[in-house]
């Protein structure tokens, strides 16, 4: 089976995602990341994380499915206009890349490269009719295709926005452009799942954001500097004043994702930031 | 200034019942009132609608201390309206909604803004972007203020309401907690911008 059928069977799928290298020494990034392969249900590629110059998610996407992982390519609106999204789509397909996850992208200079231009040309919503037209055989211009991709479309949304009701028209307005699965920021507090199950159905599929922390300057960095995070004050509390965080991340993380599982409120869990070989020990002390 | 009125199509869907007041203006002196307002008069001919009244918005009443004298002096009229149609740059549209509360319907897109002229202080609020759509996001210019320029919702970035890129709230966190969008309207997909519109003005 793959992520698709996994998913659509209500089997509870677990995905991660990982970053392309910095440079064109592709080796430990695949030797890193083989360590999920029939661990896990799919590997998210990340798109130019961090607006941080790599390896493109395109390329990092076909080397895993290559070795035998199935990816979830991820494409933003940042750095790229449509006619590049476009070929980037079509590209990924022709490769055998099925998986698209969608994003409008963080700010140019939220991240490292704060200097280029932010396209954004596209939105997210955008993003998926331009790949549901593709589908149906043409492209944004009118073109007809050769031959016609077929994707299987993910969109993200972000548990932690304030008001939540915003984020649950956005989820419906995604569902209406194409959206068929949807990965979520990190998410602590379950009850906000329960709130978006209540808006949005049982039958929209979610994967919730779970993250491992391993030092409290990757707690820091993730609140001054991730767009969207937001991580409640009991949680820091579990942190303060110890030395090892990293086993308290790995608790804390498995302990999440059983309560997640328990749940049933959501069809799966995806790894944020998190290191393979860490998310390989949550899932032996989840036996998973 | 350069504004072109919109297709009848578009309005057409956009206006809800038969009395319209109308906004016209010179274009910030590009224009005169005079072949504007007949371009105008034709337009509505077109549209079938009853005028309840017209006001000719010159340059120096373009600014908020004069808006609110005028919208005194012309309440009646306005108050006989069922939507107020703006046939001038997309910056009026923006505010008229803050004192009145009918639908504000910018009946225009602008095209292009001059350099080195001076304008109205309401021209500032107009990006010029060529395809005026601050009708679906309840009158508040998203290519104006949104860094990202999102069409469909806010982009997800926002921390307490306040925009990842800059300290201030987020424009489409502003229009809910106004209630200035309705659910129906927030789920019309809004397509990617023609940027041909402005990019072949010379």
């Amino acid at each position: 089976m793959n992520f698709e059928e996994k998913l659509k069977s209500g089997r509870f799928v677990i995905t991660a995602e990982v970053s392309p290298p910095r440079g064109v020494d592709v080796s430990s990034f695949v030797s890193r990341t083989l360590i999920l392969k029939d661990r896990i249900d799919a590997v998210n590629v990340t798109d130019f994380q961090n607006v941080g110059v790599r390896i493109t998610s395109l390329v990092g996407s076909y080397l895993l499915l290559k070795d035998g992982i199935e990816p979830i390519f991820q494409i933003t609106a940042r750095d790229r206009n449509r006619v590049a999204i476009s070929g980037e789509l079509l590209s990924a397909y022709a490769l055998g890349i099925r998986n698209v996850l969608v994003l409008t992208g963080d700010y140019t200079t939220t991240g490292i490269a704060k200097s280029a231009k932010p396209v954004f040309d596209l939105d997210a919503v955008n993003i998926l009719k331009i790949a549901k037209g593709l589908e149906s055989g043409e492209d944004f211009t009118g073109k007809k295709l050769n031959k016609s991709p077929n994707f299987f479309l993910g969109a993200v949304f972000n548990p932690n926005l304030t008001p939540l009701d915003i984020e649950i028209l956005k989820i419906k307005k995604k569902i209406l452009a194409g959206a068929e699965f949807f990965q979520t920021q990190l998410v602590f507090d379950l009850s906000i799942m329960e709130r978006v199950r209540e808006k949005v159905g049982g039958e929209i599929k979610i994967i919730a954001g779970v993250t491992i922390f391993k030092s409290v300057e990757m707690i820091e960095y993730m609140i001054n500097n991730v767009p969207g995070i937001k991580i409640p004050k009991y949680i820091l509390e579990k942190f303060e004043g110890k030395d090892n965080i990293r086993s308290i991340g790995i608790e804390l993380c498995v302990d999440l994702c059983s309560k997640m599982k328990e749940s049933k409120l959501v069809d799966g869990v995806h790894f944020l930031a998190s290191r393979p070989s860490d998310i390989i020990e949550v899932m032996n002390i989840l036996r998973w | 200034m350069r504004i072109e009125i919109k297709k009848i199509e578009e309005i057409k869907n956009l206006i809800s019942g038969k009395k319209i007041f109308i906004f016209s203006c010179d274009n910030c002196g590009f224009e005169s009132f005079e072949k504007k307002n007949k371009e105008v008069f034709f337009y509505l001919a077109e549209l079938k609608t009853e005028i309840v009244g017209i006001y000719n918005l010159t340059m120096d009443k373009c600014n908020v201390g004069s808006l609110k004298k005028i919208i005194d002096e012309i309440e009646d009229d306005i108050n006989r309206a069922d939507n107020i149609l703006t046939f001038t740059c997309g910056g009026l549209p923006q505010i008229l909604p803050n004192y009145i509360k009918k639908p504000v319907i910018p009946a225009t897109n602008t095209l292009k803004i001059e350099p080195g002229r001076s304008l109205g202080s309401f021209a500032r609020l107009c990006s010029a972007c060529g395809e005026c759509w601050i009708y679906y996001t309840g009158n508040l210019c998203m290519e104006k203020l949104c860094p990202k320029k999102m069409r469909n919702g806010p982009c997800g970035g926002a921390e307490d309401g306040i925009c990842e890129v800059y300290e201030r709230l987020c424009p489409w966190v502003i229009l809910f907690r106004t209630n200035r969008i309705s659910e129906e309207d927030f789920l019309k997909i809004i397509p990617p911008k023609d940027f041909s519109k402005i990019l072949l003005q010379e």
